[in-house]
């Protein structure tokens, strides 16, 4: 059976793409351009995903307020934010109002197809887990669960979006060596990435890693290059 | 960057002073209504003087006795000149000589002729004493000889008078030379001194020289009777051996009879009239028809002494001095003691005026004191009997009190004049400084709302808007000003972010198509390029809305404290695997910490040395150094290549401003002028700024970017 996906998008020909793409994956996408009709049609048959835009027509924050009224009817309907917006501010209440993962546009179909499908499996996993087909990697105290999409420091999880643990990910891969901002980059599998956005995620995931254990200080700065994933000493 | 650069001019407390000088005018006023008030109390002194004069005037009205001739109960009497007795200014020394006569010896009138001795004889008044200047002409003088006792056998002087009883009385004048005179009572003969021993009540002292003798007496006047009749004879003696008096010359015509000369002075009925009038400051002249003085009394002398008496004089501050010193220069006024008397010109000064009161016209007039330091008011008037004039009144009086008040009452103007003005200009200078401190506060948070390349502080402190007056509506008025320009600045900045979120949607449009395309298999060459400008624009947009926004990125980027000198070594060795061109690294010895953004700090060089990279001429190498002052560190980026010209120098840090040709840039890099404008933006968050300089020897370009060190201690 394929995953039923909801689109929330008012601009019809982002609509079409982003249907046409998952369409081509077997998902079956139905679409929508306002919140009403979106409102009105999943009450009814909730979807497996919802992919939402913000701003829908002249509502500025409709997408936050459907999120808010799909998550109370299904508080494990997985949300992703798909949007203009890209102030730090509305993603972090994106994310707050318990939505899985927030993706500014430009954003690459590629990268949207890869995302959907990891949030997909996220799901699956959630819904009856299974035993993990790969162990956990663990570095020092850092462990990543690759198919859980998770991150452990000192055997507590680390909440990170997949964005950031993707970029984890890539700088563990050889822990000690400097990581490119180029492979960085590419890490993320967005479409345009600055080297200002990939410092903007490595403060962010600083920040988290500082919550848990403010002595951390494994991610250092490779000035001019990239960054490095320092061994605990 | 100042808001409006100085112009050279007066300030606003000088401007105020300068208005302030108007105040001026109040002591010139008041000196001016000083000269008005002089003028007044001058006239109104003579007019007073007048009014004295008349009433003196009216006293005398008909005393037709007081002025006559008195007491002529013979008619011939009425026949013999007067003596005329002029008023001393002060004693006379008996030493006979003329001197302190003060010139009034000219006034002498000769008696006698040949075959008789020829003599002159001055006749003066002073203090109740009658003084007489006799000069003789006798070449060969017979003196007294002690071994005779009758004193008719030398040459000597016989005074006649009428006593206080009517009684006729005799005294003789003899000498034995130069000296002292013996006075003596004589009989009816001349002879025989009658008490046998002399009469001191008039002294004398005579002195010879070729010419003859001159002999200078005194008497009391209380020695003549009312009828002041006085009368002097001069007996000569010519042989030495005979001893017999040869010719007697007199003042009167006939020595037998007992009518003498009447002298001509004060009567002592008018005298007595006018003591009761006498002013302590003025001085009443009572005069005949012919003008000869009848009565005085007062004086001027004394007034101005008695006004400052010594002891204040030499007790007066500097200050005082100094002040009497200005005042007297101003209004005429002297301390110096009041000289006016000269017995020849006391009346011949006032002359007019009397003549003028002899035809019946009483007047005033003013005139200079005889030292010309003092002015002299005279009032004159006519004694009239009838219709006939008998005399005139004259009184003379100083203006010394009113300049003495005039004196105290500039005193006080100049004083008051003096606080009021130090106490105006003391507020004024107090008042003009408080206001140009507030102006210039204004001004200084004025210039603190932008910085120097014109962006306005989120929060401008303008302060003194709560004050009621024009400053404060003005501090209001730009205090609103400047929050409008706030929200202006504000709308502008968020432009480009309105403008990403804007330009986000149609580009995820045509990148997502484009990705369809691409999936169904379009020309890829097409689609790439496509591809490509998509970045750009996305690029553009970012930068747009990075450089837009990176204030408030740089504030709220977390800070800490770090190693410059380390950052830099290792930002030059990855530099180093891909640039092209050779990099000189210089660093200090010791850690240069700075407290500020790392990735900032990245991107900074980064902007640099790209710029660096881009410009350098190929071949030639980079020369990074660091260096550090007290308060801050240098980074200095120096390439070989063109040179920046003088008018780019002072836009290079500014948005927009690209130094790069569009031929020259390459396509994967965006410069539209924010790398350098953020680049500045970065040094200024750090506390430094950014600066650049073409090499003294026109071959390069050195970026100096100044960070301020950490003030916390790293050892």
């Amino acid at each position: 059976m394929s995953y039923q996906i909801a689109i929330v998008e008012d601009d019809p020909d982002q609509r079409h793409n982003y249907a046409m793409a998952l369409e081509k994956q077997g998902y079956t996408v139905s679409a929508y351009a306002d919140r009403g009709s979106a409102r009105e049609a999943m009450s009814s048959a909730m979807p497996d995903l919802v992919v939402l835009d913000i701003i829908l027509g002249h509502e500025i924050d409709a997408g936050f307020q459907l999120c808010r009224e799909l998550l109370a009817i299904d508080p494990s309907l997985p949300v992703l934010f798909l949007t203009e917006r890209v102030d730090e501010i509305d993603k972090i209440s994106g994310l707050r109002l318990g939505a899985w993962d927030y993706q500014p546009k430009p954003v690459s179909l590629a990268f949207l197809v890869e995302r959907i499908a990891s949030l997909l499996r996220l799901r699956a996993l959630r819904d009856e887990p299974i035993p993990a087909t790969r162990p956990a990697q663990a570095t020092g105290h850092l462990s990543i669960d690759a198919d859980a999409m998770q991150v452990h420091w000192r055997q507590q999880l680390l909440e990170l979006t997949i964005t950031e643990f993707r970029l984890i990910a890539a700088l563990v891969r050889r822990p000690g060596y400097p990581v490119a901002y180029e492979a960085l980059m590419q890490a993320t599998i967005q479409q345009y990435v600055t080297r200002n956005t990939i410092n903007t995620h490595m403060r962010n995931i600083r920040r988290k890693f500082c919550a848990l254990d403010s002595a951390f200080a494994c991610i250092g700065n490779e000035y001019g290059h990239g960054y490095r994933w320092l061994k605990e000493s | 960057m100042k808001i409006g650069s100085r112009i050279i001019g007066p300030r606003l407390g000088s401007k105020l002073l300068l208005a302030g000088c108007v105040l001026l005018l109040i002591p010139w006023l008041g000196f001016q209504s000083l000269r008005a008030m002089q003028q007044f109390l001058t006239e109104g002194q003579a007019a007073a003087q007048l009014l004295t004069a008349s009433g003196i005037a009216a006293l005398l009205h008909g005393r037709r006795e007081l002025f006559a001739e008195q007491f002529d109960d013979h008619a011939a009497s009425t026949q013999l000149a007067t003596l005329p007795l002029y008023p001393l200014p002060g004693r006379i020394l008996l030493d006979g000589f003329a001197e302190d006569w003060q010139g009034l010896e000219q006034r002498s009138k000769d008696y006698g002729g040949a075959p008789g001795p020829q003599f002159s004889l001055l006749l003066g008044e002073n203090k109740q004493r009658l003084y007489g200047l006799l000069q003789v002409r006798d070449t060969s003088p017979i003196y007294r000889h002690p071994a005779y006792l009758r004193l008719d056998h030398s040459d000597h002087v016989r005074i006649y008078f009428k006593d206080t009883n009517n009684q006729q009385g005799r005294l003789l004048m003899t000498f034995e030379g130069s000296g002292k005179v013996t006075v003596y009572a004589v009989d009816s003969d001349w002879r025989i001194a009658t008490p046998g021993s002399p009469d001191y009540r008039l002294q004398g002292y005579v002195d010879i020289d070729a010419n003859g003798y001159s002999i200078e007496f005194s008497l009391p006047l209380a020695m003549l009777g009312e009828q002041r009749q006085l009368g002097l004879a001069v007996a000569d003696v010519d042989d030495p051996h005979q001893r017999t008096v040869a010719h007697i010359s007199s003042t009167f015509p006939d020595i037998h009879r007992d009518h003498y000369n009447r002298v001509s002075m004060r009567s002592v009925a008018t005298e007595a009239i006018l003591q009761g009038l006498q002013q302590q400051d003025a001085q009443i002249w009572v005069l005949d028809r012919a003008l000869n003085v009848r009565a005085s009394t007062g004086g001027l002398g004394a007034q101005v002494e008695d006004y400052l008496n010594t002891e204040q004089q030499r007790a007066k501050p500097l200050w005082q001095s100094l002040s009497d010193a200005v005042l007297g220069q101003l209004i005429g006024l002297t301390s110096q003691p009041l000289e006016d008397f000269d017995p020849l010109q006391t009346l011949r000064r006032d002359d007019a005026l009397l003549h003028a009161a002899m035809t019946g016209l009483g007047g005033t007039q003013q005139r200079p004191s005889l030292d010309g330091r003092h002015q002299i008011i005279a009032a004159a008037q006519p004694i009239r009997d009838g219709a006939s004039i008998i005399g005139v009144v004259l009184i003379e009086q100083s203006t010394g009190t009113i300049l003495s008040l005039q004196r105290h009452s500039l005193q006080h103007i100049a004083l008051l004049s003096l606080l009021s003005l130090s106490a105006i200009v003391i507020v004024l200078l107090l008042f003009s400084a408080r206001l140009t401190w507030r102006i210039t506060r204004l001004g200084r948070d004025t210039d603190r709302a932008s910085d120097e390349w014109g962006r306005m502080q989120h929060r401008p402190n303008i302060r003194g808007t709560r004050a009621a007056d024009e400053i404060g509506d003005l501090s209001r008025n730009i205090e609103q000003l400047l929050a409008r320009l706030n929200r202006y600045q504000q709308f502008l900045s968020t432009i480009p972010r309105t403008l990403r979120h804007e330009i986000n949607n149609p580009l995820n449009t045509a990148a997502t198509s484009l990705e369809h395309l691409q999936a169904q298999g379009g020309d890829r060459v097409y689609v790439e390029s496509a591809q490509r400008g998509l970045q750009r624009i996305s690029a553009i947009v970012d930068n747009l809305a990075e450089a837009a926004s990176l204030e408030d990125a740089l504030h709220s980027d977390e800070i800490s404290v770090l190693s410059i000198s380390a950052l830099l070594s290792v930002y030059i060795k990855h530099l180093r695997e891909r640039c092209r061109h050779d990099i000189a690294l210089s660093l200090p010895e010791n850690d240069i910490w700075i407290e500020g953004s790392d990735i900032h700090i990245e991107q900074l060089l980064d902007k640099l040395l790209d710029n660096a990279c881009d410009f350098a001429t190929p071949g030639t190498s980079i020369a990074v150094g660091l260096n550090c002052t007290k308060t801050h560190c240098l980074i200095r980026i120096k390439n070989y290549g063109p040179t920046i010209n003088e008018a780019e120098l002072a836009v290079l840090f500014q948005l927009f401003h690209s130094r790069r040709d569009p031929e020259h840039s390459n396509s994967t890099e965006q410069h539209i002028g924010l790398g350098l404008y953020i680049a500045r933006l970065i040094c200024e968050r750090h506390g430094g700024d950014l600066s650049v300089v073409n090499l003294p020897s026109a071959d390069g370009v050195e970026f100096t970017a100044t960070l301020a060190l950490t003030t916390i201690d790293q050892e």
